[in-house]
């Protein structure tokens, strides 16, 4: 990391800077040295070149000498000067072999070649007698004189240096012998050209250099490139013209002319060994050459130097400006991240809070449990279609369901079960209506459905069947099996009303209609609903104020022993006669006392009062005074049973006097507490007794559980009993049943002499009905009593 | 045309009939019989640079002046080339169908014999006796005979006199008494050049020899001297440097040509239109550089005219 950090573009810049210095200094350094060990080299280098030149030289002629020798000594030199010495004229034979020597010396002289240059410009053969025998250039003159002749007849090969019209030739001579003596020379003039040639292979025209063949007759100049090197040319010619030539001019009159020789050039002299001449050497010294040296090459290397230093600085600046750039760039890049990073979360805020709030609307407009609209939702929809239906000029049904015995599965399986049920419900309901109809869930188990666009009432009525069939099949509930049913209530737009309120309001009513109709059942709103209502309402108040008021009365029927035709005792019924609504029914205003729990209130007053006047009768006649109670009352079992106890007290009537008057329906719903109270105020000597006994749902085996004294006859039996014989057998059974279980009996509702024999020669042992009283007010009830007393007084 | 072919059909069937009849009974091939044979036969005897000879084993390879003028022929003729070797004493009866020889200064027939050949060329050198027996063409090469003797002989060799009848004359004169080499039948034959009249003693071989085996007969001591023609005698010189040397000269300046049958004279006018087509347009000189290229040194005049064509 550190190194990274340090690694950045400017230390780059700076170690290029420092390396590209120290590498020019390498340069710098580097070539001082190398020019240094150039110089020793080059005088080495030089020596040996020159070395090699006479060396090459002499060699060069030392073969030349032997070619001549071999070919003065060939067949055509031997046959020759054979026939000559023969005596054999040219006319007769010897031209021949004049001829072929002639031919022998022409073709050596054109194939003796080096480097393509012919080595022998001319050949000759010469007799002692200076005689020309052959010549490859006949034409030209030749002088003879210049041939030491003298000399060559003891001496076998000599280098001579021959003048000629064209200059100074080298020229190789060779004695030739016939039978061991001397008869000819044979004399090779060497192409200066090839001299030259031999000299300066190793120079070159970029290298200033001087090379002089220094001979007896002369200095030939073999090269010069020292100066004025525009004139050099270096081809080499033939031509004898050595006028305008710089190189291979032979000048022995001005050995150094058109030279450019100094002081300070390097200079070697060496012989050529085996010949007569020396050659002379000049070398332009290395540092003066086209090799830079020191101060140029220094200065060169300074002046690159410095555009580089300038050009990293320039470098630098850029890099520092770009760093400044580079920064910026980051921090704005960083920024953006930082701020496309917000961007993100606030796009997943926004999303977040969308989705709650969609989900809030859904909650607000939605039942959690069932997924169907709510209370608030679906009435909101319903005045939405009753404005749809105004406007199509259509009707419109709206639907009140309630499940018949939910609590029941709620009370005893459990909430879950509860919540388990009304899904199924909803997805049932769901399942049944078209995808234009509203299932809401209303609250509890209540249900509403709005259907638009209702063509007739059957339609409605085969939509309600439809409903209630969907309740035939049990729910499955952990396992369980369960069946409920359903009530309807329905009410349609516009005939029973043109608001969603009403419209809901008239549904419930017939909800309740259906309720009271005895469940798993559906109802049409009707106008009649309605007074039914507003009279439960203003009944509800007046009972109110009737029950503050002390406006019920009690009133007494005689229950009389059928036998002794004598009031045993009486019942103790209430009546109401209302200023406004005149008398009311306890038929009508104790189920409403039962719900709005006016009852607990009613009962209290009729146990207090009717206590009160049975305890003033026993001084007359020791009756029983039978009081109904409503199993409402027994819902605070408790407080019940202390009252009874306390108003006994409080009245003084004796606990055996008191006969408690039940309906069948307490005893469905027994539990322990009941069986309890029952079971004390038995022991009390309270008698109980099963009032309206076969109406409601009997179960005889209670019976048998409760420690009951009587059955009280229901008097719609007895009204019946003339006319029905069916009526009459069930009356005889039960007066059976009651014999067998010990059970006193008392028929209610006896009207006539008929009935009351019939029952008492059945072995019924009470009755009480028009017959012998109607229900009478406490005074007369006492006035009654008294009489009877008195007639038994007189009996 | 129709005639011709005819006629030409008529001379073959003859021919047949003739050949039947004798087998030596010959009727000679002229120019027309030659193209219409389509070849040309070459009888030559091996001799100095005119037919030479290689032999290898079995096989014998022939090259040399005349071979290459006549295979040039054959060519220019349209014809195919044929060479027929044959000796000095058989060439004339393979040419002309009886042999001829020279003897006492007189030509002497012999028996007819096959005709092998068309034409004879080998350097033959026109003397008169030949010129009884068949027809020249227009000469080609020049000759002459030389005598030559070993170098180690005391005989010295003439000074030329610029006469060449007074040098044959000088040579002459030193040779009585010596051994000279010569033979009959050919350019050597001793009656050609009155040598028994020089009181020479001439020596004839005693085997049959070629021409250019008379120097090493006298290189072998059995002569001390030889006459040579001039072909010869540079070929000698060069092969045997230092070995021989030339006294002078025993004859005139002879020439030589090709030898054809009398009765074949077109072919021998077709050969001189030839010869002369060849001169004319440098190639005979190409040819004569090729094989005698120091010949010129002796006969500039003859050859000069050629060059200047």
């Amino acid at each position: 990391m550190n190194i990274k950090k340090w690694f950045n573009s400017r230390t780059a810049i700076i170690i290029a800077g420092i390396l590209l210095t120290a590498y020019l200094f390498l340069i710098l350094t580097v070539t001082n040295l190398g020019q240094s060990r150039l110089k020793e080299s080059q005088n080495n280098t030089l020596d040996l070149k020159v070395s090699n030149y006479t060396d090459n030289l002499s060699f060069f002629f030392n073969v030349s000498q032997e070619n001549i020798a071999n070919l003065a000594s060939n067949i055509e030199f031997k046959t020759y000067f054979s026939n000559l010495a023969a005596g054999m004229s040219l006319r007769y034979g010897l031209s021949s072999s004049l001829f072929n020597l002639k031919k022998a010396i022409n073709i050596f002289a054109e194939t003796s070649k080096i480097d393509q240059h012919q080595i022998y410009q001319r050949l000759l053969v010469v007799g002692f007698g200076e005689t020309v025998i052959a010549d490859t250039d006949p034409n030209a003159l030749f002088d003879v004189s210049q041939i030491p002749m003298k000399a060559m007849e003891g001496a076998g090969t000599k280098i001579v240096m021959l003048s000629t019209p064209h200059g100074p030739v080298i020229t190789l001579l060779n004695t030739i012998y016939h039978q061991g003596k001397p008869v000819g020379v044979l004399i090779a003039e060497i192409n200066n050209n090839v001299v030259i040639h031999q000299l300066s292979t190793q120079e070159h025209i970029s290298n200033g250099s001087c090379l002089k063949l220094v001979t007896p007759l002369g200095d030939i100049l073999v090269w010069d490139s020292l100066k004025a090197l525009a004139v050099f040319s270096p081809g080499l010619s033939n031509t004898q013209d050595t006028s305008s030539r710089v190189i291979g001019s032979f000048n022995p009159k001005q050995p150094q002319s058109n030279t450019n020789i100094s002081a300070h050039n390097i200079y070697f002299e060496k012989d050529v060994t085996g010949t007569p001449f020396k050659l002379k050497s000049w070398f332009e010294p290395v540092n003066e050459q086209d090799i830079f040296t020191s101060a140029w090459f220094i200065f060169g290397i300074s002046l690159l130097a410095l555009p580089v230093m300038l050009g990293l600085l320039y470098l630098m600046r850029v890099n520092n400006a770009n760093l400044v750039l580079q920064t910026q760039v980051d921090v704005s890049s960083e920024q953006q991240q930082k701020l496309t990073n917000q961007n993100v979360l606030l796009v997943d805020e926004v999303n977040k809070r969308k989705e709650s709030e969609n989900k809030l609307a859904y909650q607000a407009t939605h039942d959690e449990l069932t997924g169907l609209s709510n209370r608030t939702h679906s009435i909101a929809k319903l005045d939405k279609a009753i404005v749809t239906a105004q406007t199509n000029q259509t009707q419109l049904l709206v639907m009140f369901l309630d499940l018949d015995n939910f609590k029941q599965v709620n009370d005893t399986v459990g909430h879950q079960a509860g919540d388990d049920l009304l899904k199924q419900t909803s997805e049932r309901l769901l399942n049944s209506v078209r995808n234009s109809d509203t299932v809401a869930r209303f609250g509890g188990d209540e249900f509403l459905i709005i259907i638009p666009e209702l063509t007739h009432q059957d339609m409605a009525k085969m939509q309600a069947s439809l409903i209630l069939a969907l309740f035939e099949r049990g729910f499955q509930i952990d396992g369980q099996e369960f069946f409920v049913s359903t009530s309807i209530g329905m009410s349609i737009y516009p005939q029973d009303g043109d608001s969603g309120a009403t419209l809901l309001k008239k549904a419930d009513m017939a909800l309740y209609r259906a309720k009271d109709a005895g469940r798993n059942g559906f109802s049409f709103y009707n106008e009649r609903m309605n007074l039914d209502a507003q009279r439960k309402l203003i009944l509800n108040v007046r009972l109110h104020q009737a029950t503050n008021l002390g406006d019920i009365q009690i009133y007494y029927q005689p229950i009389f022993d059928l036998a002794s035709r004598k009031i045993v005792g009486a019942e103790a019924l209430m009546r109401w006669t209302d200023s406004e609504l005149g008398v009311v029914s306890p038929e009508e205003f104790i189920p409403l006392a039962e719900k709005n729990g006016l009852i607990h209130k009613l009962g209290d007053i009729v146990l207090m009062e009717a206590c009160s006047h049975a305890a003033s009768w026993q001084t007359i006649s020791p009756i029983k005074i039978a009081i109904n109670f409503s199993s409402v009352q027994f819902r605070y079992c408790e407080q019940l049973q202390a009252r009874i106890v306390e108003v006994l007290a409080q009245t003084g009537l004796p606990a055996d006097k008191l006969d408690m008057e039940v309906t069948e329906s307490l005893l469905i719903e027994q539990d322990n507490t009941l069986m309890t109270m029952l079971a004390y105020l038995k022991q009390l000597g309270i008698e109980l007794s099963i009032d309206d006994f076969g109406t409601g749902y009997s179960a005889l085996s209670y019976l048998q559980k409760f420690s009951f004294s009587k059955l009280k006859i229901d008097r719609a039996f007895i009204s019946k009993m003339a006319s029905s014989k069916a009526d009459r057998a069930l009356v005889t059974a039960i007066l059976a049943m009651a014999k067998a279980l010990e059970l006193k009996v008392v028929a209610e509702g006896i009207e006539d002499e008929q009935q009351a024999s019939f029952l008492q020669s059945h072995g019924c042992e009470f009755g009480q009905g028009f017959l012998f009283s109607r229900p009478i007010t406490a005074e007369a009830f006492t006035q009654l009593l008294m009489e009877q007393n008195a007639c038994n007084a007189i009996a | 045309m129709r005639f011709i072919a005819l006629s030409k059909l008529i001379t073959k069937c003859l021919f047949l009939i003739c050949l039947g009849g004798t087998s030596v009974q010959v009727i000679a091939r002229d120019l027309d019989e030659i193209q219409a044979d389509g070849v040309l036969r070459h009888l030559g005897v091996p001799y100095a640079n005119f037919v030479t000879q290689y032999t290898e084993g079995s096989k014998h390879t022939h090259s040399g002046l005349d071979i290459e003028l006549m295979q040039n022929f054959a060519k220019y003729l349209g014809v195919e080339y044929e060479f027929v070797p044959a000796t000095w004493n058989t060439v004339f009866g393979k040419l002309t169908g009886r042999n001829s020889q020279f003897i006492d200064n007189k030509v002497v027939y012999s028996q007819q014999q096959t005709i092998e050949g068309d034409v004879m060329a080998h350097g033959v050198t026109i003397l008169d006796w030949r010129k009884e027996i068949i027809d020249f063409s227009d000469d080609y090469f020049p000759s002459a005979v030389w005598l030559i003797a070993r170098t180690e002989s005391d005989l010295v060799p003439i000074v030329p006199s610029g006469s060449m009848s007074d040098d044959i004359t000088a040579v002459k004169a030193l040779i009585h008494g010596r051994d000279i080499l010569a033979m009959k039948q050919s350019c050597l034959d001793p009656d050609l050049y009155d040598l028994y009249a020089t009181g020479t003693n001439v020596i004839l071989p005693a085997k049959q020899l070629q021409l250019n085996e008379m120097v090493p007969a006298i290189l072998n001591n059995e002569a001390e001297m030889t006459l040579l023609d001039i072909a010869d005698s540079l070929i000698a010189l060069e092969k045997w440097p230092s070995k021989i040397k030339v006294i002078g000269p025993m004859s005139e300046e002879q020439r030589m040509a090709m030898g054809f049958r009398k009765d074949s004279p077109k072919l021998r006018e077709a050969f001189n239109a030839y010869l002369k087509q060849i001169q004319a347009d440098g190639s005979y000189m190409q040819l004569i550089q090729k094989y005698y290229p120091s010949v010129f040194h002796y006969y500039q005049d003859y050859f000069s005219p050629a060059i200047e064509s």
